[in-house]
């Protein structure tokens, strides 16, 4: 008992001791992030980009108008992302002089269609920031023995062994022992440097970064009671009435289609042709951090592991050096989903609404169309 | 004096410029609700993912955006939510979402002002629900509407076999306790 006393005492002691002697030393980092603030707006408009606010269908006519989602550095989501535009309409009343409605005389809605022309859908501007994986590659000389082929092995890799430090001699020397009597490959996937791919021009729509389709329609069976329509007024609308028809007008689906991806490929090659594999500054493929610290992660014992903290053993100058002397860019990874970092782009759908020229009684019939966006 | 010297406040400032990473936000009229966190699990999240306690209420953040350089205002309120076997969801009205606390309400944004706000949900849901909140913008005799769906789980419960091994251990503590009360009642009998 006595002796646990001693100990906890003397262990309270030693912590009071520490907290005195030891000065408070730290560092201020400070840290800034830029972000791009990826938006997705959805708008109604007509045909010339305008914000849609009356369709006239006049007596009887058809009036096209235009169903707008902008994504501006949207980053999407595996498996989420989608959106769906649908509508509902209440009936359309007779509008009286002092401009309120007489909700006993109404075209109902189940005589107002939406229908769509050729080529309901597209996509424009669309651009993407993809995150590439590189294939790079290279070959060590053997190395024999470290006591005669350290000089070359240093050669090798476009340095000389005076100019290293004693450290990097030392993760050579064990980077030598490792290859040994045969040439070794050496190969890795690292991230590259963010991407900008523009233009993208997909020959389906269902290959942009988001599928669209939904462009399918039909008649307002049940008409819209909800707060804030015009329909709000009639009484029908009460109780017990059926729910709003609700049309889809347009669909958008996350994915990443072979099309899309062998797109997002070519862009790739094309922004990373010409690009040194890495630079001590301006544009690079990637980094010389991104390829030590990829190396040095291999299995413990591998020539890739021990490239990987020879590498880390020398100074920024001779890490340069050496990975473009010895390694090369071999291939561009298939894009994945989660290689895309933001996605820019304009989704079109253009419904036609129509509306049976059979009314009650002469005179102008008004209603309201509910358009929304649904975000999933 | 060295001792005294690392004691100061150094003041490293290292700028690190980080990669441009996007947001997944949605909306219309150039207002937008972003779920707060936007990442969850590892996962960045378009709509709200919420796990909603049997009983009381949870409370589930968000930011309100304006994305243009001018002032804009709308309506904003939680709405009920249904999805068909399509996948297609159908979104109710203002106060058609009666457990959740968000207030139709008008709100009118600076241009670029970012809000922080929150609703709370309440308890208790079955399996997967739906909500939705809205940001509704009036044009005319065009009603545009935006609306990020709001996925309610129930949340965690305690399962059951620990229920009944944290029953089992009390027992035995009252037995336990219960015999020592008798044995010391025989031993003081006697007496």
């Amino acid at each position: 008992m006595v002796a646990t006393r001693r100990l906890c005492t003397s262990l309270v002691a030693a912590a009071a001791a520490l907290s005195l002697a030891a000065p408070a030393l730290a560092d201020n980092v400070s840290v800034t992030l830029t972000g791009t603030g990826g938006t997705r707006q959805f708008s109604v408009e007509d045909l010339s980009g305008n914000p849609l606010t009356a369709l006239d269908l006049g007596t009887g006519s058809s009036q096209p108008f235009k169903l707008h989602v902008a994504d501006s550095s949207f980053l999407p989501a595996a498996g989420q992302s989608g959106y769906t535009v649908s509508a509902t309409m209440s009936n359309l009343y007779l509008k009286k002089s002092d401009g309120t409605y007489n909700y006993a005389v109404k075209v109902p809605s189940s005589e107002l269609s939406i229908g769509f022309g050729n080529n309901p859908l597209s996509v424009a501007g669309l651009s993407l920031v993809d995150l590439p994986r590189l294939s790079i590659g290279g070959t060590l000389a053997a190395c024999a023995s470290p006591l005669t082929a350290l000089t070359s092995l240093a050669t090798s890799l476009g340095l000389s062994l005076a100019s290293l430090s004693t450290d990097a001699v030392t993760a050579l020397t064990t980077l030598c022992t490792t290859i040994g009597a045969s040439a070794a490959p050496v190969s890795a996937v690292v991230d590259g440097a963010l991407q900008n791919i523009t233009n993208l021009v997909p020959t389906s729509l269902l290959d942009a970064p988001t599928a669209l389709s939904g462009a399918y329609g039909g008649s307002f069976s049940n008409p819209s009671y909800a707060a804030g329509t015009v329909g709000a007024g009639d009484t029908a609308g009460a109780s017990g009435a059926p729910s709003a028809t609700s049309l889809t007008l347009m669909q958008g689906t996350q994915s990443l289609t072979a099309a899309l991806a062998s797109l997002i490929s070519g862009g790739l090659n094309t922004a990373l042709n010409g690009l040194p594999l890495v630079a001590g500054s301006g544009s690079a493929a990637t980094t010389a951090t991104a390829i030590t610290t990829k190396l040095a992660d291999a299995g413990t014992g591998t020539v890739a592991a021990a490239l990987g903290q020879a590498l880390q053993a020398m100074n920024a100058a001779q890490q340069l050096t050496a990975i473009t002397t010895l390694l090369h860019l071999s291939a561009v990874a298939t894009p994945l989903l989660g290689d895309i970092h933001a996605v820019t782009g304009n989704y079109y759908s253009v419904p036609v609404l129509t509306a049976n020229p059979r009314t009650p009684v002469a005179g102008t019939y008004g209603g309201t169309m509910t358009v929304t966006f649904v975000q999933s | 004096m060295r001792l005294i010297r690392r004691t100061l406040l150094l003041a490293a400032l290292a700028t690190l410029v980080a990669a441009p990473s996007g947001a997944s936000a949605a909306g219309t009229g150039g207002i937008e609700v972003t779920p707060d966190p936007g990442v969850v699990d590892g996962h960045q999240v378009t709509a709200f993912h919420v796990s909603v306690p049997s009983r009381g209420n949870t409370s589930v953040s968000y930011f309100l955006r304006n994305t243009t350089s001018h002032v804009v205002s709308g309506q904003l309120y939680a709405a009920s939510a249904s999805r068909d076997d399509n996948g297609q969801f159908t979104i109710g009205g203002p106060g058609s979402a009666g457990d959740v606390d968000l207030k139709p309400q008008r709100v009118e944004l600076a241009p670029r002002e970012v809000r922080h706000s929150s609703f709370a949900v309440s308890g208790p849901v079955h399996g997967t629900e739906y909500r939705a909140i809205v940001v509704e913008v009036q044009r005319g005799t065009i009603t545009e509407r935006a609306a990020t769906v709001v996925y309610l789980k129930p949340g965690r419960r305690v399962p059951v076999p620990v229920v009944l091994a944290i029953v089992a251990a009390v027992l035995l503590v009252v037995a336990a306790g219960a015999l020592v009360v008798v044995r010391r009642r025989r031993t003081a009998g006697p007496s």
